[in-house]
């Protein structure tokens, strides 16, 4: 990458980072407090706020680092993103299925892994295709 | 898109490093200009265009 691009990225690129990092965090640290900790359920409350508000602060930063890419970047990113939304669609579709009929048990908690694994194949996908 | 990218930066001794530079884009943009994988926007075309003092056609052939 030029000097000029990267110099252009590195500013959105570790906010990004920071607010991802924040938003892992701030679930870890609730689910770990649910878990082990009886705390009262005012902190919850309040602890869910915040997550949801670091939440919204990382969609932010995720737009701005888009907005940050040059074109083809992020055509990269959107052709990762159509990925990750279908195989999300078509996951949600078959566990649901197999849900329904009693084939398996469902944990909500494949879905985020889903799509970030979706994410990530249709970056290296893209890097590949525009190499 | 068929472009004459590479033929005139290499004209100029321009790295693609270089051109990325001049057209605040990364390296790998540019090559995939230049071994037409991928074809660029309006506006990165003008700005390319005017870089090397050209019209767009010049540069870019169907």
């Amino acid at each position: 990458m030029s000097d000029a691009y990267i110099a252009k990225l590195s500013q959105p690129a570790m906010r990004l980072f920071c607010w991802s990092v924040a938003w892992g965090l701030s679930i870890l640290m609730t689910y770990i407090s649910a878990r082990f900790f009886h705390l009262p359920k005012m902190l919850f409350v309040v602890a869910l706020i915040v997550n949801v508000g670091i939440g919204v602060g990382a969609i932010g930063a995720h737009i701005r680092w888009l907005k940050a890419l040059d074109e083809m970047q992020r055509k990269i990113q959107l052709e990762a993103m159509g990925w990750a939304l279908g195989i999300l669609w078509i996951a949600f579709g078959a566990l649901l299925i197999m849900d329904a009929a009693d084939l398996a048990y469902v944990n909500p908690g494949v879905f985020p892994v889903l799509a970030a694994l979706g994410m990530a194949a249709g970056t290296i996908r893209g890097f590949i295709k525009y190499k | 898109m068929k472009n004459r990218l590479k033929e005139l930066r290499t004209e100029r001794n321009w790295t693609q490093a270089d051109l990325a530079n001049y057209l605040d884009v990364s390296r790998q943009t540019i090559n995939a200009i230049e071994t037409e994988k991928f074809d660029p926007s309006l506006p990165l075309a003008f700005k390319i265009a005017r870089l090397f003092n050209l019209s767009i056609e010049d540069i870019f052939q169907d």
